[in-house]
């Protein structure tokens, strides 16, 4: 440094002059930590790589950088500090100098892969219930979205449809269709289509194989090696519905599927929306997913593909309550040693809650005829935690209870007083809520014979209808039951008031939601308090209150929480308990801090070291921080895709929950990259 | 209003106010370390940085001086190299050598503010070249073999398990 002072500047000079350079410091002089610095200012793709193919010093440097990256990274997941930023059309015109660029529109339920320093993103479902075919690539180091111009046979448009990167190609497998409005009642389409698609010469190619999986959407997949190995998945055999828990390999290079033998009977229960991700090349891990109406998994499996005979071992999951709840409608993928899952906050959206309570059936589940929602609910704030007993009663009691909750005519319930009877109706309402959404989701996944729009559309004019025949909207897919149809025998007139109750609730649970206040308000100012008053009796309460109630049916939620668990164990000691419990009884758990945004999507992570090596395998999830939401967190969606770039984790698309059910859907665009802040040096 | 005098490495004598000179970590340290900060004959001796160079950061500090501090958790900073001001763009049309003088006196310093805006330019040097476009550039000299260059294009350091 010294040395070179006295030497003269071109002031005025160009930046890559290297005319001067004999004279002055060139840029290896700076010591590595600067020059390391500089790299940290590259996008850690493209650049970086021709960083590291300058010299060997730069390449050491370079090497340096990517794993404190790493590390970083991991340590962020465990302490929770990242941040999200956002990456949207916006932003991306916004851009000074630049052309506007093409920018892909907006979906759900894609299938998005990262292949070297791209996202491949192909298809998914579109704002209006059509979907698409289409593939784009997202350069990751210029950060610009392309749409190849590619040639072949192109596959069907579709969503849920698994894709993997192998070699230079990649692997389009199975898919959901919407059925086409015109003509009306076209089913739901699945697919057993598989393309490959080679990314040299940018061309589709359909394979045809002698034998092969049947249509599926929903299933995952992971390569290992040259094989492809896909998991569960949605699918129709003999004209019904059903979730699979089979195991398909794909021989990639032979383009040959084959079924492998397992040894006992040990496997996950038939499931569609799993994680699944790869461990190494002869383990992978599946993680939740969801096997039909209440029945959202969060356990945890491994199968081992050592030797000729598979095994799958499910897993000890440590740390639940830290764990994501809602691994089947929202993605997540491996960093390292750690798996992320993207969700709902875990205090906020109750609606969600409920869904992990519900893997003990409240409301139907599976197996005999679902009961009515409405006709339990009188009961549910006490009885919700035996819904077997339940299940008996509400064949006999069934008219009766329905008259209970008949406009004006709610005398019966005031066995509770009006505080648990209100905290009671919002349970079933949100629980239905919940009910409704993902029915509506298994609905669209499957191929049902109904249109799904009309009752939607009409629900308005359906509060007020007289008792009439049964809503088609929630026809369901067998494998997915909810609030029922009964089309077998003449409606008695408990069922016609119990179908129009259905109907009052099912509206009711659809705009309910005091919980979002970020949600439009259009229907709840003229019919929310009304509907109360009519339908359930309950004082009308002022939307100030809310909080109040959310702490209340927290409160409530605890007590079943611990009901619950007792009743594993003592079931009549459990039942004495749950008449016997004042509503009040434990204390706060973890009040929800003040000013956390409700809407937003969590983080969730979970160490995954523990599972291969180890004669216990597990997974443990990790303690989350402010309820995993981080600066900058992106608005809650579901059905987005979750893929991990190098030092960050990149998620796209997906479509607002609570505008599936209306006519256009709220979907997103944008990517959403989860890094660790800048360090200062 | 207070002002110290810096010392460059040629013995040149800058007269600056004091709050431009605290705008560097390693001035402000000494000052308050020593107790010079009432003593207007005090001298502060740079010797790691020439006239040249001080005289370029003393002008970049001056038209920075008002800039709010950066806090630990700042939202700001971001990984964007796009977002140097069209001033501080103008100042840094330098040559390359001065450029990483500049550098090296931003970290000698202690200036955050300077030591990221010339290191972003930098970066803004090596973006969209190919390895061979930033050797020339920087003027490197390749010293792999094509065997060792075609591993390092093979190896991905980001998926290695550690």
């Amino acid at each position: 440094m010294d040395a070179c002072s006295s030497s003269s500047y071109k002031v005025d000079g160009e930046n890559d002059n290297t005319a001067t350079l004999e004279h002055t410091v060139p840029l290896n002089a700076l010591p590595d930590e600067i020059l390391e610095f500089i790299f940290t200012f590259l996008p850690p793709y493209g650049d970086l790589e021709h960083c590291s193919l300058v010299c060997k010093r730069w390449q050491g440097i370079v090497k340096n950088l990517v794993r404190r990256s790493k590390l970083n990274l991991e340590k962020g997941l465990t302490d929770f500090r990242l941040r999200w930023e956002v990456f949207s059309q916006q932003r991306s015109n916004g851009l000074v100098g630049t052309p506007p660029l093409s920018f892909i529109a907006g979906r759900f339920a894609h299938s998005a892969v990262r292949q070297g320093n791209s996202m491949y993103v192909f298809g998914g479902g579109s704002s209006s219930d059509t979907t698409f075919n289409d593939l784009w690539r997202f350069d990751l180091t210029h950060m610009r979205w392309a749409r190849p111009v590619a040639t072949g046979t192109y596959p069907s448009p579709k969503g849920s449809a698994s894709m993997v990167a192998w070699r230079d190609q990649l692997v389009l497998f199975g898919g959901w269709r919407y059925p086409s409005l015109h003509p009306p009642y076209q089913p739901w389409c699945l697919f057993d289509e598989l393309h490959y698609y080679d990314l040299g010469k940018n061309r589709w190619l359909l394979r045809n194989t002698l034998t092969c999986p049947p249509p599926m959407a929903g299933h995952s997949a992971t390569v290992h090696g040259d094989r492809m190995v896909i998991f569960g998945g949605y699918q129709i055999k003999d004209d019904v519905n059903v979730n699979s828990n089979d195991t398909w390999v794909l021989d990639l290079p032979e383009q040959r599927w084959w079924q492998p033998l397992f040894m006992g009977n040990t496997r996950p229960s038939p499931r569609y929306g799993q994680i699944q991700v790869e461990l190494d090349k002869n383990h992978l891990l599946v993680v939740g997913g969801c096997g039909g109406a209440n029945r959202v998994y969060t356990d945890a499996w491994l199968l081992d593909m050592t030797r000729d005979v598979w095994c799958w071992k499910a897993l000890n999951v440590r740390n639940k309550r830290f764990g994501a709840v809602h691994m089947w409608c929202n993605p997540g993928c491996k960093v390292n040693n750690y798996l992320v899952v993207v969700g709902p906050s875990p205090n906020m959206p109750q609606d969600f809650q409920l869904m992990k309570q519900s893997r003990v059936p409240v409301v139907g589940g599976r197996g005999p005829p679902p009961p009515n929602p409405l006709q339990n609910l009188p009961q549910r704030g006490h009885r919700i935690p035996m819904p077997e007993r339940r299940l008996g009663g509400a064949l006999g009691g069934g008219p009766n209870r329905g008259g209970n909750i008949r406009p004006g005519a709610a005398g019966g319930a005031a066995a509770l007083g009006p505080q648990e009877q209100y905290l009671a109706n919002r349970r079933a309402i949100l629980n239905q809520h919940m009910q409704q959404a993902q029915q509506f989701l298994h609905n669209s996944n499957v191929n049902n014979n109904n249109n799904n729009y009309q009752p939607r559309s009409g629900r308005l004019s359906d509060l007020h209808a007289p008792p009439a025949p049964a809503p088609p909207v929630l026809a369901p897919a067998p494998a997915a039951p909810s609030p029922p149809v009964r089309p077998n025998g003449p409606p008695s007139p408990a069922d016609g008031d119990v179908d129009a109750a259905q109907r009052l609730q099912r509206n009711l649970a659809l705009r309910c939601r005091d919980n979002e206040p970020r949600l439009p308000k259009r229907f709840d100012e003229l019919y929310e308090d009304p509907f109360r008053m009519a339908a359930f009796n309950v004082p009308t309460r002022s939307r100030s209150a809310s909080r109040d109630h959310n702490e209340r049916i927290r409160r409530m939620e605890e007590k079943m929480n611990a009901i619950r668990n007792s009743r594993r164990s003592a079931p009549a000691a459990a039942a004495a308990a749950a008449q016997a419990e004042p509503p009040q009884q434990q204390p706060l758990r973890a009040p929800s801090p003040k000013r956390l945004r409700c809407n937003v999507q969590s983080l969730f992570v979970c160490d995954i070291s523990g599972i291969l090596g180890s004669s216990e395998p597990a997974l443990e999830w990790v303690e989350y921080k402010n309820f995993g939401v981080l600066k900058g967190a992106p608005d809650r969606l579901i059905l987005s895709s979750l893929i991990a770039g190098n030092g960050e984790l990149i998620l796209f698309g997906g479509v607002h929950k609570e505008t599936l059910t209306d006519i256009t859907h709220h979907v997103s665009n944008s990517i959403h990259f989860l890094s660790v802040p800048r360090d200062i040096i | 209003m207070p002002s110290i005098k810096l010392q460059s490495s040629d013995d040149e004598i800058f007269d600056t106010d004091i709050q431009i000179a605290k705008c560097s970590g390693t001035i402000k340290t000494m000052l308050e370390d020593c107790g010079m900060e009432d003593d207007e004959n005090a001298v502060v001796p740079l010797p790691n940085v020439n006239s040249t160079i001080l005289r370029k950061v003393l002008t970049w500090a001056h038209y920075h001086k008002d800039d709010p501090q950066p806090t630990e958790d700042d939202e700001s900073k971001e990984k964007r190299t796009d977002d140097i001001i069209s001033w501080d763009a103008d100042f840094l049309k330098v040559d390359q050598g001065t450029l990483f003088e500049l550098i090296l006196a931003a970290n000698y310093l202690d200036i955050k503010g300077l030591l990221e805006l010339t290191c972003k330019t930098v970066a803004n040097m090596i973006k969209g070249k190919t390895p061979e476009e930033i050797r020339k550039t920087f003027n490197i000299k390749k010293d792999f073999t094509p065997a060792e260059e075609e591993q390092v294009r093979k190896e991905n350091e980001w998926c290695e398990e550690k």
